[in-house]
């Protein structure tokens, strides 16, 4: 089976809202895929549905081929990041790590190493024996990630993992889990879309309580005859550019892009070939074929 | 089992760090302490005035050996068995010491409001605040909550054990020269036989707190039982000659103050049963709210 986690059809009510309203997806295995939607769109009532903490009206959940969760079998092999979920406020750093490793089923050595890895890997060193209670949010937010890595699970979820991170520790986690990739499942829910742009091989777009797409990365961002061009000094008029490459629509953006939109009849290169040497006299910084996944969503739903 | 068991492990951690488990054994302390005191004051108070009254020498600081000799007197023995009421208990304690008597009558006064209490909020506050799901999804929903009950169970007697060293201690130091050495085990029994009894109303207080969504609904909804429980078999004593009377009876087999009576005998049959169907009901009654746990959403 190439998918970790396959839920088909999911659907959960909560009165009149439908917090999940047939939720079909396919997580490949060794994928890092991002759920990407409005607030309230299911992103998190999916994953606590797959972990087994929402019981769904209707629909399946298989999670690495063993079915629904089931701590029997998924405990040590699936974890999540639940989002706004209190850690216990009494408990010391690596008691608690060491604790959790040991209730998945690790052995006392075992949960100990797992846990002195994922302080150190998180930054916790210095707070390895103060309460959970005297810790800032950020660092709550830490343990509470780390925690999600105990045991070097196949699958985890990750609700919201960058939210409360000051930027050091975010771009720590992003290297944490950039490292992750191709060995460990994971699954982020962020609103954040440079972060699931920067980290996810896949992207899933979720619309009221369903997946409307769901593509690799690359397809969802390259997938388009759209270049964007970051230039030193933008030039004062366009329109001489334009006149160059009459099947381009050029705009500018901001202090420095200009963004060429193109028919599928033109490739890349062609277009590059056309603009660039004219552009070069602007100081050419960069070429971006494809869209931001931030174009790609807005322009997505914007559609619907 | 070795999930259970490490929940339970985890349960007791926890106690030990939020000092709950410290603060439990000061309340079984205390109230052993204050409890048996108070009683062995008041014991020796009322054997002086029956002392006076009786025109004989009292016996200074010997509380409990006119209480001794009572038991003797065939006219007390009649009177007492009617105020215990069922021949059988009375005629397991009769001759036991007075302070002996003391302890057990105050640990199975103060096991169900201390059980309840300790135990009533710890499902449904985990699941509130978000930490039950840091633990169930390592574990089952059943682990973790036969977990949390077998960490509970075993605070509770490790209260108990503190509070009946601290009896025998007051003992030891009001009753000088009384033979109160040799009733250390029997007080650890008693004890014992106490945490049967918590075990039944542990599993009401979790029952009820696998069913609430915040703690303070299941305390006071636990609070509430503990008083109707308590009084349950009172009820039906007051229709024992009613045609109900016969089907209250098996009700009240449901209520553990209802067969607290087992306890306070002294051979093992009685003793025994009791104590199983104290832990049967235990499980019951959280096997009750864990059906409904079982079935709903920890968001």
């Amino acid at each position: 089976m190439n998918e970790a986690i396959v839920t088909h059809a999911l659907a959960k009510r909560y009165g009149h809202h439908h917090a999940l309203n047939g939720f079909t997806l396919a997580v490949p295995r060794g994928s890092i895929t991002g759920l990407v939607g409005r607030n309230g769109a299911g992103k998190t009532t999916w994953m606590m549905t797959v972990a087994g903490f929402v019981r769904p009206d209707a629909g399946e959940v298989n999670i690495l081929g063993r079915g629904s969760f089931d701590a029997a079998v998924h405990s040590g092999r699936f974890t999540i990041l639940p989002q706004d979920s209190d850690l216990p406020n009494e408990w010391r750093v690596r008691p608690l790590l060491i604790g959790y490793g040991k209730l998945q089923g690790l052995s006392g050595k075992m949960a100990t190493e797992s846990a002195d890895g994922l302080i150190a890997a998180f930054n916790l060193s210095e707070k390895a024996n103060a309460t959970i209670r005297s810790l800032s949010h950020g660092m709550r937010k830490r343990v509470a990630v780390a925690q999600a890595f105990l045991g070097s699970p196949e699958v985890v979820l990750l609700d919201e993992p960058l939210s409360g991170l000051d930027p050091i520790e975010a771009d720590r986690l992003r290297t944490f889990i950039l490292a992750c990739r191709g060995k460990t499942t994971i699954v982020i829910s962020s609103h954040h879309l440079d972060d699931i742009e920067r980290l996810c091989t896949h992207v899933a777009f979720v619309v009221a309580g369903k997946v409307e797409r769901m593509e690799t990365l690359r397809s969802l961002t390259s997938d388009t005859g759209r270049i964007s061009y970051g230039l030193k000094t933008l030039p004062g008029d366009i329109s001489g550019l334009a006149a160059a490459c009459p099947s381009v629509r050029l705009s500018v953006e901001g202090v420095s892009l200009v963004v060429a939109e193109f028919d599928k009849n033109l490739s890349v290169e062609e277009v590059n070939a056309a603009l660039l040497p004219r552009l070069l006299a602007f100081g050419v910084c960069s070429v971006t074929p494809g869209r931001s996944l931030a174009d790609a969503y807005i322009g997505e739903v914007s559609e619907r | 089992m070795r999930n259970i068991l490490e929940m339970a492990r985890f349960e007791l951690a926890a106690a030990l760090r939020t000092k709950r488990a410290l603060a439990i054994a000061v309340v079984y302390l205390v109230t052993s302490l204050f409890g048996m005191s108070s009683a062995i004051t008041a014991l020796g108070k009322m054997e002086d005035q029956l002392s006076d009254i009786l025109q004989v020498e009292r016996v200074e600081g010997k509380s409990g050996v006119v209480s001794a000799a009572l038991w003797k007197s065939k006219p007390f023995q009649s009177l007492a068995r009617g105020v215990v009421g069922d021949s059988l208990v009375y005629d397991d304690i009769v001759g036991k010491h007075p302070a002996e008597l003391i302890y057990a009558w105050i640990v199975f006064m103060a096991v169900p409001f201390l059980s309840v209490l300790v135990a009533c909020r710890r499902v449904a506050d985990d699941v509130k605040s978000g930490a039950a799901k840091y633990a169930l999804m390592r574990v089952s929903r059943l682990e973790w909550s036969l977990g949390k009950y077998v960490g509970q169970a075993t605070l509770v007697l490790a209260g108990l054990l503190v509070g009946a060293f601290g009896a025998w201690a007051v003992a030891m130091f009001k009753l000088a020269g009384a033979d109160v050495a040799s009733m250390l085990p029997a007080m650890l029994a008693w004890s014992l036989k106490a945490w049967f009894l918590s075990l039944a109303w542990l599993g009401v207080a979790l029952g009820i707190s696998h069913s609430f969504s915040t703690g303070t609904k299941a305390q006071t909804v636990s609070m509430f039982a503990l008083v109707a429980f308590s009084i349950a078999p009172y009820v039906v004593k007051l229709y024992a000659d009613t045609a109900i009377g016969e089907k209250l009876q098996v009700l009240q087999r449901l209520f553990p103050s209802a067969i607290e009576d087992a306890l306070w005998r002294s051979s093992l049959a009685p003793v025994a049963a009791g104590s199983v169907w104290l832990a049967l009901l235990g499980l019951m009654w959280l096997s009750l709210g864990y059906l409904t746990f079982a079935r709903r959403d920890v968001r």
